[in-house]
């Protein structure tokens, strides 16, 4: 086996598809998920916003529905002025009736006291039994002393229980809370106070309060002094910022808030961020700065509530946090999409270059391979048009190869076949094999110059995608074609001999055995005449059985080239005189006249013989009875050859079989003339292995003349044997 | 019935020989030829008075034996025929079988009346 090395080629896989297919699906991919992104990030925004303004919206509806009821509460104490603590008690829960203290860590009505008249109040208060029976006889005005001329006493509050340290306290004592009150007062407005500590936790927990103020009146008053002058106290819902808010909050875990006072709205609201200005949010984990900035993402939104301004910050909570997972399955997504795509481009890429490389050098082997092939080849697409063809074409049928491409394969077809060609060439196309074309046929293919040459024609269909469809191997078989034919000729002649041998034989056989019978037959009565006729005609069927016998010996070694010849110096005329002389009866029915000159001659004397004798055997055979048969002996006018002439008077030899007369078994036309064909094969090669030659022409009278050409000088003669028609000569 | 033969060969030898065979044995040998064309020729010159039988040798010159004996029986269908050929094969006994013309061998001439004789 012959080891073929390839060169290594790059890696298939990478090839710039494959690169153009991962650059573009990553591209893609990531613009997808990078698009998926900021859709969640702009879902999530809206929902966060939507969220947020829900919840400021929730949490001022609760201030502004508390506000409601309280300003329900303060026209009702307003109605009945002077009302009762009793009364009171009835009003707080009839004015909310669900849940009046819904949020709210106390519900009172603060009474406005004159400093000098505390201790009247006080007494009155611990004396008032109108809700409990027993009064409140520990009840006094805290803190002790104020610099206050009036003090805002808590003189009613609801509910009671819980609330009890609050009862006795001068809210106006508190900057803070007196400032609302005397706003309330003067603009008749519920006004809410700014966060502070509630009383009743011990001023940890962060409220405010809502303030609305109560006249004695229920005219409406339109100027602040009327005002003040009517002013008899406020009513004040103590509201716990944690309990309002976080029921609001709560709902919506996915924010975290914090809310800052800002202050009146009378006034420029400040933007103050700090811990002192916190209504909610966790004191220790604020995420809003001083400044009122933010890290990340946030939102602001005031709310203004009795006169205050709130401002309400809000970020997503982690559970609002746009989810990554999206744009990230998104991107994987797209990265697993595009690796396949990649992979799968190439594969096929890598197929198809695989596919084109084995073409290539399917067609690279081809070409080489018609190119050495040792027949004309060929290769024909499937429209019948050559592709390609080998120099051997040139030299088998004349066309150069490079003009034949682009033709159609006809174009090697005699004329007379091609339309039967394209018919052949569809069948072929729809039945493609391994096949020699037209089998049993005798092909030919047209040469360039309108010739025909024999060819043995083999087809080989291509697979797919080759160069062409058929490659058509022709092979000059003008030598195999001649040989058979002769092969087949020797076959038919060597049939027809052992036929004629058989009649040859029997037939002077038959004569002598019939003639001997009659002479023995004792019932015959026979004349001398008689007897000396037949025993003449056994001597003359026994002569020409010898004759042929001889033949027959001769053929056979001939044809074993076991014929040696061993020449001597003689006369050719004397030669001839003297087997002329010894056939005698053979050739008694001519005239048979021997002439010429002595003529030197270098041969063996029984090959003289031999040809003599089958020579005028051939003459007596094929020339009437009783015509004249003439041997001529002379030298050649070249010198150096002896010539023997025998011209008889037959119907002489055609100019086409003048050549096939010295060939084995052949006997004319004729073919019921007696004889073997043999006679003059063993002139031919006798006189070939003597050195010379024999022909055959006219003779002048319209015969055949047959012509021997012998060598005179010694140097001249040839010895050797003669194999199978080759003279074989001896060294 | 006459005894009247015409015999057909191209070696003169044979003629003298069956004329001798045939002669002793009573039979006279009306007319001879020397190929095929000629014994056709001779037959026909009988036709007044047709022959007792037709010798032909097969292997002659013009015409074989059998392409006169084909003739023969087409003309005059009653004619008895006799082959004598020195070499019988296969396809010449087919062939002559076809026709229903009886063959005798060479080398069995001496027995040539003998089949004339049969065919009656």
């Amino acid at each position: 086996m012959i080891g073929v090395t390839r060169p290594a080629s790059r890696a298939r896989w990478l090839s710039w598809p494959v690169i153009a297919v991962a650059v573009v699906g990553l591209t893609l991919s990531g613009f997808a998920a990078r698009f998926v992104l900021d859709v969640q990030q702009t879902d999530d925004r809206e929902r966060f916003e939507v969220r947020a303004e829900r919840t400021r919206t929730s949490i001022r509806d609760r201030i502004n529905s508390r506000s409601a009821v309280q300003e329900v509460l303060r026209d009702a104490l307003t109605a009945r002025w002077p009302t009762g603590r009793a009364d009171f008690h009835e009003l707080v829960r009839s004015a909310d009736g669900d849940d009046p203290f819904a949020g709210v860590q106390a519900v009172s009505f603060d009474r406005l006291v004159r400093a000098e008249d505390r201790a009247a109040y006080e007494a009155s208060v611990r004396s008032d039994t109108s809700l409990n029976g027993v009064g409140y006889p520990e009840f006094e005005v805290s803190p002790p002393s104020t610099e206050f001329d009036d003090l805002i006493v808590v003189d009613f509050i609801e509910p009671f229980e819980g609330n009890e340290a609050a009862l006795g306290f001068d809210i106006g004592s508190d900057p803070a809370r007196r400032e609302a009150i005397e706003r309330a007062r003067d603009l008749g407005e519920l006004i809410a106070t700014e966060p502070v500590g509630l009383v009743q936790a011990g001023g940890d927990a962060l409220g405010l309060l809502l303030i609305s103020a109560v006249y004695d009146t229920p005219e409406r008053l339109v100027s602040e002094p009327s005002r003040r002058r009517h002013f008899v106290g406020v009513v004040a819902t103590v509201v716990r910022t944690d309990d309002l808010l976080a029921e609001v909050l709560d709902a919506q875990p996915t924010l975290e808030v914090e809310i800052y006072d800002q202050g009146p709205t009378v006034n420029r609201p400040l933007d103050q961020f700090g811990p002192d200005r916190l209504v909610f949010g966790d004191e220790d984990g604020r995420f809003v700065e001083p400044d009122g900035s933010v890290d990340g993402d946030h939102r602001r939104l005031d709310i203004d509530v009795g006169g205050r301004r709130w401002s309400l910050m809000a970020r997503p909570t982690d559970q609002l946090q746009t989810s990554t997972l999206a744009p990230i399955l998104t991107g994987a997504g797209g990265l697993t999409l595009t690796l396949a795509l990649a992979a799968l481009v190439g594969l096929v890429t890598g197929a198809r270059s695989r596919a084109e490389e084995l073409a290539d050098r399917r067609t690279s082997d081809l070409r080489s391979l018609v190119a050495s092939a040792p027949d004309a080849t060929v290769v024909v697409d499937s429209n019948g048009s050559i592709v390609l063809a080998s120099d051997q074409v040139a030299r088998l049928l004349g066309h150069e190869p490079a003009d034949l491409i682009g033709e159609p394969v006809e174009i090697l077809v005699p004329e007379s076949l091609r339309a039967h060609h394209v018919d052949h060439r569809d069948g072929f196309a729809k039945r493609p094999t391994v096949r020699m074309m037209g089998a049993a046929l005798e092909l030919e293919a047209r040469h360039a110059d309108g010739s025909t040459v024999p060819v043995e024609i083999s087809l080989s269909p291509l697979p797919a995608h080759s160069l062409g469809s058929v490659v058509a191997s022709l092979r000059d078989v003008s030598t195999q074609r001649k040989a058979f034919r002769e092969v087949q000729r020797a076959n038919e002649m060597q049939s027809a001999f052992l036929g004629t041998v058989s009649h040859e034989l029997r037939t002077p056989l038959t004569a002598i055995d019939g003639f001997a019978r009659l002479l023995a037959s004792p019932d015959l009565e026979l004349s001398d005449d008689q007897q000396h006729d037949f025993l003449q005609r056994i001597i003359r069927n026994s002569q020409g059985l010898a004759i042929l016998i001889e033949e027959l010996l001769e053929y056979s070694r001939l044809d074993r080239g076991t014929f040696g010849l061993e020449a001597v110096d003689g006369d050719l005329l004397e030669m001839t005189r003297h087997v002329v002389d010894q056939l005698g009866i053979v050739i008694e029915s001519h005239t048979v006249v021997v002439d010429g000159t002595p003529t030197p001659v270098h041969v063996d004397p029984s090959a003289i013989t031999r040809i003599v004798t089958n020579l005028l055997t051939n003459a007596v055979r094929y020339s009437p009875d009783g015509t004249r048969v003439s041997v001529t002996v002379e030298p050649s006018t070249d010198a150096g050859w002896a010539v023997l002439t025998v011209d008889d008077e037959g119907p002489g030899v055609r100019p086409t079989d003048r050549r096939l007369v010295f060939e084995r078994f052949w006997r004319g036309e004729q073919t019921d003339q007696a004889g073997t064909g043999i006679g003059l094969a063993v002139v031919g090669d006798l006189c070939a292995l003597a050195g010379g030659r024999a022909e055959v022409t006219d003779a002048q009278d319209g015969g055949a003349r047959f012509v021997v050409t012998l060598p005179v000088r010694r140097d001249a003669g040839v010895n050797g044997t003669l194999v199978d028609g080759t003279l074989q000569r001896d060294v | 019935m006459n005894r009247d033969v015409l015999i057909a060969d191209d070696t003169e030898d044979m003629r003298v020989l069956m004329r001798m065979l045939l002669t002793a044995s009573d039979y006279s040998v009306v007319c001879e030829a020397s190929d095929g064309q000629e014994a056709l020729t001779r037959w026909r010159e009988h036709r007044d008075r047709p022959l007792c039988a037709v010798v032909l040798d097969h292997r002659m010159p013009e015409m074989t034996g059998l392409e006169v004996a084909e003739i023969i029986r087409e003309e005059r269908p009653g004619q008895h025929v006799i082959i004598c050929s020195a070499f019988v094969d296969d396809e010449l006994t087919a062939a002559a079988d076809a026709l229903g013309v009886p063959i005798v061998g060479k080398k069995e001439i001496s027995r040539l009346a003998d089949s004339i004789a049969e065919l009656d």
